[in-house]
């Protein structure tokens, strides 16, 4: 997990204080991309090789995706009534 | 975007069906490097960007509202589940307080309710990662980018971070950061302090 600061604090020094020619900056967004559909294919093979997930899928896959539906769904309705009531500038 | 996401998604996971346990460490590694090269690039779009840090104050301690509603959000969510499905009502709210850091909260649950409670607990939170990815550009675009940060819960610190970044501004990401960290903090607190209830 400090690694994962570590990588924000660099990456924002950089972006902040080096002088980054144009086509470094074009590069860096068409990296992005490439890198997140990697992570996102790794993380279906970590879920595709996890013995666990399939084994248990037939028979908590529903009681467990309605946990993940609810509380993300949830989770955004509190989030957009804060954002209207505090958060939206005028 | 978002059909690229689910084949890439859905190609990952046919994948990891075929493959050996010793590529999977590999592919581990290659997964952690990939996360946090793409954390650096989000960090330097963030500081090429040089009116974040003013916006952000500008919001101020307000920011804390979206952790907090996250948290408010999740429980209520879990509380309805618990009552759609007849579970533990203490259970339901720890399994909706892994904020989708599947790792550790089915640890947690494992210790302290069984094989069984740990296993809802990591598919929950599993599939919450799994429906932020899904859900993150959708809700951009057709709400707000700041409630597009709300499916991620505790994932909005690492795994959906540079998602988060393909769909929204640089003031977004780092407000998703704050929120996902608080969240990370909080889920070993919480999970046991639900559970116990």
């Amino acid at each position: 997990m400090y690694l994962i600061f570590l990588s924000l604090f660099l990456g924002i020094m950089v972006g902040a204080f080096l002088k980054l020619p144009d086509t470094i900056v074009k590069f860096n967004s068409k990296f992005q991309l490439a890198g997140l559909f990697l992570l996102i294919f790794t993380m279906g093979i970590k879920i595709g090789n996890d013995e666990n997930i399939v084994k248990n899928i037939k028979l908590i896959g529903i009681k467990s995706f309605s946990f993940a539906l609810f509380t993300a769904l949830f989770s955004a309705i509190a989030v957009y009534i804060i954002y209207i009531k505090f958060l939206r500038e005028e | 975007m978002v059909y690229i996401i689910l084949i890439s998604l859905t190609l990952g996971i046919a994948f990891g069906n075929f493959i050996s346990p010793e590529m999977f460490k590999d592919i581990d590694k290659i997964s952690t490097i990939a996360l946090n090269l793409l954390i650096f690039s989000v960090g330097v779009d963030i500081g090429l960007n040089k009116e974040v840090l003013t916006k952000i104050k500008k919001k101020g301690v307000k920011i804390l509202l979206v952790p907090l509603a996250v948290v408010i959000g999740s429980l209520f969510g879990g509380l309805i589940v618990g009552l759609i499905f007849k579970l533990q009502t203490n259970l339901a709210l720890a399994i909706s307080a892994g904020f989708g850091w599947y790792s550790l909260s089915a640890v947690i649950l494992t210790n302290l309710a069984g094989a069984e409670a740990g296993t809802v607990a990591f598919l929950s939170n599993v599939f919450r990662e799994l429906l932020a990815v899904l859900s993150i550009g959708f809700i951009a675009s057709k709400i707000n980018y700041i409630t597009a940060i709300a499916p991620s819960g505790a994932t909005a610190m690492d795994t959906t971070l540079p998602v988060i970044s393909k769909f929204t501004d640089e003031e977004t990401v780092v407000i998703a950061f704050l929120t996902g960290t608080i969240l990370t903090f909080l889920v070993p607190f919480l999970v046991p302090f639900f559970y116990n209830i």
